[in-house]
């Protein structure tokens, strides 16, 4: 490329830089969210350090750079327009503080993060989270603000799958000396060799995918590294739970083929107090998957995407208990790092760790299941198919289940103590009647 | 390099074989309660050929493998003939061919970030 092309090039990316941060700007207004920029200023240390003490007053200073002169910012969508307006010279409505304009003279230009920036992003907790962010689905069913009430300290969860990577930093800390059981290799060792698990256990209670992140963990494999297994295994697996007193099962699988051994596990284990979580299936039709369609005992889980539609392989069936994000999650990923899967597999561990959460204040199975139905949100629909046969109940919404959780246990334990004071009662009266 | 990881035909050519070791002439025997590892009852399920994979004493059912002799010719003769006369075992209930489970993952848009990075 010659000198004349390459300052052409140079001038259509910096056209492009712009597009995409005015665009950017325009949908983060419409949907109130902030937005992260990246400011260049003046090469001097100085110089840049006291606009990024300035720019607090606009937003979260995220990083300043030490070896070059840039420091990013988030803040809200009107704020990074008039930065912009303002250091490409244009009007501004907003009259900036004196104190303020020296930071707008002494920056030079301002981009949209992430796109054309080869800085590594920091992770922005709080409340500038982005929420088009990888974990949009954990912002859907609300798990952010219910983690203001319970993270799920305490709850047991149960990962009946391909097995754990236990070492995985993101779900390390979940894990005790007792890792499980490998009910394929019948071994206390259920290392996840395949990677499904994996990513299933970093959505039920990873320390940053997880929707519990606080609960224990308890892997036990029963697919091969082909992500297959036997109805037999499952079985054995949900004895283990019931055995070793879990709270919350997921299973993110299932077959065509109902068998009488797993019905029966499951109702017994349903009897026991385990809630069971199951995928729907990926069948993408009409269908009956097993364990998930086996009623009562087994709670199943649709997929719906980010737009909170029904994602189109989620399993259309009767037994449908509720919904959750299931297309385009991000998770954990065996040996490490993070990877994205799509499938009801997905959308199951979002309601382990969201009963995880309510198991964690208080081991009433039946309230957390019973709470988690009228938590769900409607979600709108206008197809061929019954409403409950697609959604079941609607979308997981764990900050709601959370806080009636609370209040309904609350309830619950003054009416006990109401009936109580009414039985002590009564047996006063008796006794006098008896004594006199 | 795992299995997995050969050319593609090999690889579903190995799952599927994987997939039929799992669940091929396996079954589920569901036992009268007070007989669930009665030692008479196990050596009788054995000396007809089935190997006990699994024990599960919640729902007193044992999990069976059918091992066919080489010299068996017509294989599927013999499966019939041994599960039937499983099934007619004084104690055993019930008798139910082993069901395949699999993950229910869709599809895989697989990359390896950072090893480092959280999520944004």
């Amino acid at each position: 490329m010659n000198q004349k092309d390459l300052k052409k090039y140079r001038k259509n990316l910096r056209v492009q830089r712009k597009e995409v941060l005015l665009n950017k700007i325009l949908d983060n207004k419409r949907t109130n969210e902030p937005l992260e920029i990246i400011i260049k200023t003046e090469d001097n240390k100085k110089v840049k350090e006291k606009v990024a003490k300035q720019m607090q007053s606009l937003g979260k200073i995220t990083h300043v750079f030490q070896k070059i002169p840039y420091i990013s910012l988030v803040c809200m969508a009107d704020d990074a327009e008039q930065i912009f307006n303002k250091i490409n010279r244009k009007q501004t409505s907003r009259i900036f503080e004196k104190s303020f304009r020296y930071s707008l003279n002494a920056a030079k230009s301002v981009d949209l993060s992430g796109k054309f920036s080869a800085i590594p992003t920091k992770i922005i907790s709080g409340t500038y989270r982005n929420t088009k962010s990888d974990l949009w689905n954990l912002e859907m069913i609300g798990a952010y603000k219910a983690h203001s009430n319970s993270r799920g300290n305490n709850a047991k969860i149960a990962i009946i799958d391909t097995g754990v990577d236990y070492n995985h930093d993101e779900l390390r800390k979940n894990f005790t000396y007792n890792k499980g059981y490998d009910f394929v290799e019948n071994s206390n060792n259920p290392m996840d060799k395949e990677g499904h698990g994996t990513h299933v256990a970093g959505t039920a209670a990873g320390k940053s995918c997880g929707v519990a992140p606080d609960a224990t963990l308890y892997s036990l494999r029963v697919l091969n590294e082909y992500g297959s297994g036997t109805d037999a295994d499952v079985a054995a697996a949900i004895e283990w739970a019931v055995t070793n007193n879990m709270h919350v099962a997921n299973m993110s699988l299932g077959g065509p083929g109902a068998s009488s051994a797993l019905e029966e596990i499951c109702r017994i284990a349903s009897q026991n107090g385990l809630l069971l979580v199951a995928a729907a299936g990926n069948t993408g039709g009409v269908d009956a998957e097993y364990p998930a369609a086996f009623g009562d005992y087994v709670i199943a889980v649709a997929a719906v995407d980010s737009e909170k539609k029904h994602a189109y392989f989620s399993t259309i069936w009767e037994t449908n208990d509720i919904s959750a994000p299931g297309v385009g999650i991000y998770s954990s990923l065996l040996g490490g790092g993070y990877t994205v899967l799509s499938g009801t597999s997905m959308a199951t561990p979002h309601v382990a760790g969201g009963l995880g959460l309510l198991m964690a204040k208080s081991n009433k199975p039946n309230l957390a299941e019973e709470i988690m139905h009228e938590a769900a949100e409607k979600i709108p629909y206008n197809g061929e198919y019954d409403y409950r046969w697609v959604f079941g109940s609607g979308l997981l919404r764990t900050d709601i289940m959370v806080d009636n959780f609370s209040l309904k246990g609350r309830i619950q334990r003054l009416k006990n103590i109401k009936s109580y004071k009414s039985t002590i009662k009564n047996v006063a009266k008796t006794a006098w009647r008896i004594l006199y | 390099m795992s299995q997995k990881q050969h050319g593609g035909y090999s690889t579903k050519m190995q799952e599927n074989k994987n997939l039929e070791n799992s669940i091929e002439n396996t079954y589920n025997a569901k036992v009268e309660k007070n007989f669930f590892n009665d030692d008479q009852l196990t050596s009788k399920i054995k000396e007809m050929g089935f190997e006990i994979k699994r024990e599960i004493e919640l729902i007193d059912t044992y999990c069976l493998k059918l091992y066919i002799p080489e010299y068996i010719e017509k294989k599927g003769d013999y499966i019939t003939e041994k599960v039937q006369e499983l099934a007619n075992l004084e104690h055993i209930l019930r008798v139910e061919k082993a069901v395949e489970i699999k993950a229910l993952n869709k599809k895989q848009e697989q990359y390896k970030t950072n090893q480092n990075q959280q999520p944004y």
